[in-house]
């Protein structure tokens, strides 16, 4: 039995506005699963991530993190969870403060009362684990989009949280940058983290989620398996999302009931039917 | 071109006048076409560099200079400050700015044509200014040089090139001083310095967001100029200044959005109010303590030597 490790109860939040930026959300996130969320620009995905963090205080509804609801006004609660949940922002510029990639790195530990020589170590290990050894001492200024990005999500790391909210991790990275960061999320969940990331790519959420949340207008439209979801052509246009490049191609290839989810998978299908339907002399 | 141009002359004219009179016609005349060249070839270009505020920065963060405790650096850069400001003759401040300029190209591995552009902009302040001290006004013509200025005079003294020249040399040998310290020490570290002599933490704080906002800042002023410029934003004067007033207000109100935007990502990490960074250890050679105090010392009796 997974234990669920988040939920979100009829969660509501308003920036003051006309609309709220989110109404009535309600949400169970398993410990381990690999959660893709779908949205246009301005549908509450920035914002949801913000309540799981416990930045943001939700006016209505609450956040339940390892069973315990939190409310965020206690420092106590903001604490357990900020360390627990973390969130890498969308531009790394953003996120980086200090004047050293061991300083940034070291600055959530710090924060949350360890030592200098705990936080040093932490910082360390954790940009080993992004492959930035030897970066400590450099400035984040003078680093690249894509180093940078890592040095962000070593930030977060670092204070080993055991659920990662990655805000369109890709959108600042070349494309040897998002092979990388796919290759990393897919190390963090056999570490048996639980990763959540808001995304406009719905060929990469196709391939790697195992749910896909649609998101509009601050409330959840769907909440189903990728494969499932994409067969749902109303709700697709509703939310202006259109079907990935792959499920479109399985579709044609009268694949639909159960859709190769990689294109490896797809290779071996079709090579697989060939020999099935190849005469034999 | 017309940069090189107005440094030449500058120089002539400030070269011709610390030594008219002390000197012989011709020799102050070869001194003032020496100077003229000089700052020609090395003055006259780069005085902004593309880099801007990074340049500096890098420097520093590069500098081999950077194994020496900050603390020593800050001490023996203020302490020859102070003491180039408060000469009283001119060989002191100028062999102090002469010394650290040599050692800040020399030992912190500046290229010597940056340094010299670097120097360029508070060189032309204050060869101006000494220019300007030379001159007094006067009721009566009363100096080597006097021009008429309806019922007074406007006379160079050798009173006033004396303060001129000494001036000069002050400026120059504090500007040296505080080069070597800017050019061996990245903020950060002399923030950390300040730490220590219980700065108040708010001003630290303040401190530290500013150094990392200004490269943030000059890079995105950087790619909106470009955009003015690719739409024909910088071409006559007053299309150049309207671009201008555009890009910053534009600034202003990115950097507000930024700010916020940075505030969420502080406090998703645990930010509560104070900031707790990292503290670098450095070792404090003893060394490289006695190099700077045998400094001071020499340029203190230079200074204080009675009998000038």
């Amino acid at each position: 039995m997974e234990q669920i490790i988040l939920q979100l109860e009829d969660l509501c939040y308003s920036y003051g506005g006309d609309a709220p930026a989110l109404e009535g959300l309600s949400l169970k996130v398993k410990a381990g699963e690999r959660i893709a969320v779908l949205g246009g620009n301005g549908a509450g995905k920035s914002t949801l991530f913000l309540c799981c963090n416990g930045v943001l205080h939700p006016q209505k509804g609450r956040v339940v993190y390892e069973g315990q609801p939190m409310d965020c006004r206690k420092r106590r609660d903001r604490l357990a969870l900020g360390q627990g949940v973390g969130i890498v922002f969308q531009q790394p510029d953003e996120q980086i403060i200090a004047p050293t990639v061991l300083g940034d790195v070291a600055f959530g530990v710090l924060n949350l009362g360890f030592s200098q020589e705990e936080a040093r170590k932490r910082a360390k290990d954790a940009l080993c684990q992004l492959g930035l050894e030897g970066f400590e001492e450099r400035a984040p200024q003078y680093l690249s989009g894509g180093e940078k990005k890592r040095v962000t999500i070593a930030g977060v790391l670092a204070m080993e949280p055991k659920v990662l909210l990655l805000d369109e991790p890709a959108a600042a990275l070349d494309p040897q940058g998002a092979w990388e960061l796919e290759g990393l999320l897919e190390k963090l969940h056999q570490k048996g983290l639980t990763l959540m990331v808001a995304t406009h790519d719905v060929d990469f959420a196709y391939g790697w989620a195992d749910r896909c949340l649609v998101m509009e207008k601050g409330r959840l439209l769907a909440d189903l398996p990728p494969w499932e979801l994409f067969k749902k052509e109303e709700l697709l246009e509703k939310a202006h999302l259109r079907p990935p490049f792959l499920f479109r191609a399985a579709r044609a290839l009268g694949m639909e009931e159960h859709p190769p989810r990689t294109i490896e998978e797809l290779e071996q299908r079709i090579k697989g039917e060939k020999q099935w339907n190849r005469p034999h002399c | 071109m017309v940069k090189r141009v107005l440094w030449g002359l500058l120089a002539f004219a400030l070269a011709l006048a610390f030594t008219w009179g002390s000197l012989p016609g011709t020799d102050a005349l070869i001194l003032g076409a020496a100077a003229a060249l000089l700052a020609f070839f090395f003055l006259g270009h780069g005085g902004h560099s593309h880099h801007g505020v990074a340049s500096f920065d890098q420097l520093a963060q590069r500098s081999p200079l950077g194994k020496v405790h900050p603390g020593i650096k800050i001490l023996f850069s203020l302490g020859s400050l102070f003491l180039c400001a408060g000469a009283k003759s001119l060989w002191p401040p100028l062999l102090a700015g002469l010394i650290l300029g040599g050692i800040t190209v020399w030992k912190g591995k500046v290229p010597l044509r940056r340094y010299l552009s670097f120097l360029a902009l508070p060189l032309s302040f204050i060869a101006l200014s000494a220019l300007v001290m030379i001159f007094h006004l006067s009721p009566a013509p009363a100096g080597l040089l006097d021009i008429p200025l309806g019922p007074v005079w406007l006379s160079a003294t050798a009173a006033g090139r004396q303060d001129a020249i000494l001036t000069f040399c002050r400026a120059m040998g504090g500007v040296s001083c505080l080069y070597f310290l800017s050019l061996s020490t990245p903020l950060p570290e002399i923030i950390h310095c300040l730490e220590k002599i219980h700065v108040p933490q708010v001003v630290l704080e303040l401190m530290f967001l500013i150094y990392r906002f200004l490269f943030l800042l000059w890079e995105e002023g950087q790619r909106r100029n470009q955009a003015a410029q690719a739409r024909m934003g910088q071409g006559r004067f007053g299309r150049r200044v309207q671009s201008f007033a555009l890009v910053a207000q534009g600034l202003l109100g990115g950097a507000i959005l930024r700010a916020e935007g940075s505030w969420q990502a502080m406090e998703s990490r645990g930010y509560d109010g104070a900031f707790c960074f990292l503290q670098e250890k450095k070792p404090v050679r003893l060394r490289h303590g006695l190099w700077a105090a045998l400094g001071l010392a020499a340029l203190g009796i230079g200074v204080f030597w009675p009998g000038r």
